[in-house]
């Protein structure tokens, strides 16, 4: 149901993840809405609670705090809705993050075609994809039962058959879920999601609802050469959000409260960023990178494309699926001190126990910033191999996560994120420094004027705009020229060089006309080959940016050499603030 | 702020839940005195499954058909060469059980057999009362005594007398101290690094080995040993926290119980010891707030292992020596020593 900002003016935001439960408050200031208040407190989700209504009434006092406006009903301990007089919300949005991962067992016709599908729907939400069985799958049918029994699937999603085509091939697929169904005791069986031909949609919900949940969305391949992931994506999520909210205490009530489904924070990050991409003027892709405890979300949108990867790597719980897809050695290839395998991977092992724990020493914050740049990295391959077309120039790429936006300063923040990255091209670089980019996806539900006057309002610290040449020189040689004019009168004209990074002020609320040149050997935009340009740019943090260090660049093997050169990109990125 | 606790108690009632990871049956009675390594519940594992497909093996085309030919029924246990369905024709075509095992599932002339799994064993985890039976499930234990929670466990369940081997609670286990008197015991140390020690420990053997840290590249080894091994602080080279040390120095020679399990933040269990006493303890509360006076352990590194006192929480986020932005709190540690610890990195001990 659409409210419109009358009835809709104080909006509390809640997003319940494994380690932390925030809780933002928006509301209507000289006309227009803003972020009043954030707070975050541990969540209650796992034990010894198993309920997060612990965390999300912490977290309500301490909005009640900051604001002074009273939000809970003492008597009855829950929120004022509507509010009254000053006290209370109209509306809320809840995300979540929290719960244990869902096992997936995806089914599909051809491996390449509706299979793949399945597995992009698939990493749209927290799950790790166990088991796949399709057509060619030369395993006899036992043994796929066997490998989806073993498997302890939560959920079953099916893709195959385009609209009006095969339909045989998808009912020999429903036969082997349908026995895996009846092998397993009630209480313990998947939950089907059927996404594939929908003339066999109601055949197959009669078939599977007497023994588990079913549930048919779109079909994500209604032709051979075209994937439409949209409107099946949104169903998942909803279910999804179901799941859980019989799975986690406390969940059912807040849906009853908000009166709106509760939706995965990824989903709604990625809607988001596909709002983004709707309204940019460049037409671009927009890029989202929310880096979490259990995993990473990368969302990039085109024309309101979106392509989402939820990945199962992440600084906390995360770590081990990072340890067990790659060696120490490319965590070791961004550490800046020197350090010993042992003490690497004790401190990795321990942080798995202690996933919430907090560097305390230079070392460990070394380790950290390492194992982000290696974690962004990582999350952005795998994204790149589900969607090849996602590119590597983005414009703008908006950045969500505790690490990156509270956990370091904004200089290392941006190397990290230029690191791990490692764009091509102009991208304005934006922190999301509250993590409201979910719950501003989440709030598009009931309000939608709400986002978009946040988002202008402010809500994200504009970094800087980077430009990465692809430039291939020795280093130290000149790669290109960059020129600003401020708007406010004067120039700045630079020549970056091979392996270096240079910043040039440009002040929030600031505006400058900056001209590039490209010389021999560098391009500015790997698609069009382009060797000039010029663009309008608001400033940042850290004003425009040259990261003249090529792609990719290579660091020294030294320990003490790359810390030498991280000093030196550090204190050029700061002469950007000035 | 809500602080995460850390059970390290004399004396105290403790009620656990023992459930199968799948439906079985229940072995033990309402009443019943069980012991650590007493079996509590059983069922099987990793079931295999045949597909007999009667169409094909008869030369039958028609499923009704097949499915009229069909002698068993769901549910019914079959042996080895058991005929599961017969042709009725003149030259009788029949279609046997290939091995023994139950039919599960007969779907359009296709018989699904189940061949039973690897047993799987519940087994008490440490002594104590039945005091409620889940049904198919497993049982609720209570028992009085020292509770001590560790951070890892290699899976394994075991009991001995307790021995503590370090003099000190930073002190490395090594093999040579590992001699024949160790047999049949549960040991203490501070940490360990060496495989040898952990081999020489399992070919004594020992019962069991209470570590406060242990070096993370011998995780593979320590999960192929069959004796439980419990970290009580994590991995690296740190000393285990003093009261925990204290306490299970002045156990000594008594009888403990590992339930070695890996830390489960989503069901709450934990790697566990006790030690059954003959005295009615109090339950602990599971959950806390930070406040100043609480006896708290830091688990992140430099300090792993350490304890001290919160003197007091400090407000909103304090910056790190790193420059990272946090809640934290002063914390007076046993050397007098005061450091600013972020709450992220400190437990309660209760």
């Amino acid at each position: 149901m659409a409210t419109s900002t009358l009835n809709a003016e104080t909006v509390l935001a809640l997003d319940i993840g494994t380690i932390h439960t925030r809780g933002l408050l928006f509301d209507v200031v000289e006309g227009n809405y803003r972020l009043i208040a954030s707070g975050t407190v541990p969540s209650t989700v796992n034990a010894p609670f198993f309920d997060v209504s612990e965390s999300v009434h912490q977290v309500v006092l301490h909005l009640e705090e900051i604001t002074g406006r009273e939000l809970l009903d003492r008597d009855n301990q829950s929120l004022i809705i509507p509010a009254v007089e000053g006290s209370g919300i109209d509306r809320m949005a809840v995300t979540i993050s929290a719960g244990s991962k869902l096992n997936l067992v995806i089914t599909g016709l051809l491996p390449d075609v509706s299979l793949e599908s399945a597995r992009r729907l698939a990493v749209s939400i927290y799950g790790n994809v166990v088991e796949s069985i399709y057509l060619t799958d030369s395993r006899e049918r036992e043994e796929q039962i066997d490998a989806i029994l073993r498997a302890k699937p939560d959920l079953v999603l099916m893709a195959g058959g385009t609209e009006d085509g095969a339909t045989r091939s998808v009912l020999s697929m429903v036969e082997v879920v349908t026995m895996v169904c009846r092998l397993l005791p009630e209480g313990k069986r998947p939950v089907i999601i059927f996404a594939g031909n929908q003339r066999l949609a109601e055949r197959i919900t009669k078939t599977l609802e007497k023994l588990t949940a079913v549930y048919s969305v779109p079909n994500i391949r209604p032709n051979i050469d075209s994937e439409d992931l949209d409107a099946a994506q949104h169903e998942l999520a909803e279910i999804i959000g179901l799941i859980r909210s019989y799975q986690i205490g406390g969940l059912e009530e807040l849906y009853k409260m908000s009166g709106v489904a509760i939706m995965p924070t990824a989903y709604t990050f990625g809607r988001m960023v596909r709002y983004l991409s709707r309204i940019s003027a460049y037409g671009k892709t927009v890029l989202g990178l929310d880096v979490g405890a259990g995993s990473t979300t990368i969302a990039a949108a085109q024309r309101g494309k979106l392509m989402l990867s939820v990945l199962p790597y992440g600084l906390g719980s995360g770590i081990a699926e990072v340890l067990r897809s790659g060696t120490l050695e490319s965590i070791r290839y961004w550490l800046t001190q020197s350090l010993p395998d042992d003490v690497l991977q004790d401190y990795f092992w321990q942080k798995t126990l202690f996933p919430a724990s907090i560097p305390m020493t230079e070392e460990s914050l070394a380790i950290e910033e390492a194992f982000t740049r290696h974690v962004i990295q990582l999350s952005m391959r795998q994204a790149a191999k589900l969607y090849p077309g996602m590119g590597t120039s983005f414009e703008p790429i908006i950045v969500s996560g505790s690490m990156l936006s509270q956990g370091v300063s904004q200089s290392r923040a941006l190397l990290m994120l230029l690191d791990g990255l490692q764009p091509v091209g102009v991208s304005t670089i934006a922190l999301d420094i509250n993590n409201t980019l979910a719950s501003l996806g989440a709030i598009a539900r009931i309000n939608q004027v709400l986002p978009a006057q946040v988002i202008e309002g402010g809500v994200l610290l504009n970094l800087g705009t980077v430009i990465c040449p692809a430039c291939e020189e020795k280093p130290g040689r000149p790669v290109m020229k960059v020129k600003l004019e401020y708007e406010s009168g004067g120039s700045v004209e630079v020549e970056a060089r091979q392996g270096t990074i240079q910043a040039i002020p440009l002040k929030q609320g600031q505006s400058a006309r900056v001209q590039m040149t490209a010389y021999r050997n560098t391009s500015i935009d790997l698609r069009s080959g382009a060797k000039s340009g010029g663009f309008r740019v608001n400033g940042g943090m850290f004003g425009v940016i040259i990261d003249a260090r090529g792609r990719p660049f290579t660091l020294p093997s030294s320990a003490a050499e790359r810390q030498e050169l991280y000093r030196g990109w550090n204190a050029a990125l700061k002469k950007g603030s000035a | 702020m809500l602080a995460p606790v850390t059970h390290i108690v004399p004396l105290t009632s403790i009620r656990r839940a023992r459930l199968l990871p799948t439906k079985g049956r229940v072995l033990a009675k309402v009443g019943q005195r069980v012991n650590t390594m007493d079996v509590v519940a059983e069922t099987t594992l990793e079931a295999r499954h045949i597909l007999l497909d009667v169409r094909s093996s008869l030369g039958i085309r028609d499923p009704r058909q097949a499915r009229r030919l069909i002698e068993r029924k769901v549910g019914e246990q079959v042996q080895e060469g058991d005929i599961i369905a017969a042709s009725g024709s003149l030259i009788q075509r029949v279609l046997r059980a290939p091995v023994d095992g139950q039919i599960v599932s007969i779907i359009g002339g296709q018989v699904l057999l189940e061949v039973a799994g690897s047993p799987y064993l519940l087994r008490a985890g440490m002594p104590g009362e039945v005091i409620e039976i889940i049904q198919d499930r497993g049982v609720l234990l209570q028992t009085s005594g020292v509770l001590i929670q560790g951070v890892w466990g290699n899976r394994r369940i075991s009991r001995g007398k307790l021995k503590v081997l370090a003099r000190s609670p930073n002190e490395e286990l090594t093999a040579n101290q590992l001699d024949l008197d160790k047999r049949g015991l549960v040991l203490v140390s501070g940490y360990c690094t060496q495989p040898e020690a952990l081999k020489a420990a399992s070919e004594l053997p020992i019962n069991g080995l209470i570590l406060g840290s242990m070096s993370s590249n011998l995780i593979p080894l320590a999960n192929r040993m069959k004796l439980p091994i419990i970290l009580t602080e994590g991995f690296g080279k740190h000393p285990m926290n003093t009261p925990a040390y204290k306490l299970l120095k002045t156990n000594e020679e008594r009888d403990i119980s590992l339930n070695a399990v890996l830390w489960d933040t989503d069901s709450g269990e934990r790697p566990e010891m006790v030690i059954e006493l003959p005295a009615f303890g109090n339950a602990v509360a599971e959950t806390d707030i930070f406040k100043p006076e609480q006896l708290v352990r830091i688990h992140a590194v430099p300090h792993i292992g350490k304890t001290g006192t919160i003197l007091r929480i400090l407000p909103g986020l304090s910056r790190l020596s790193t420059g990272v932005l946090a809640p934290a709190a002063e914390v007076l540690l046993e050397n007098n020593e005061t450091l600013l610890v972020p709450l992220a990195n400190l437990d309660v001990i209760e």
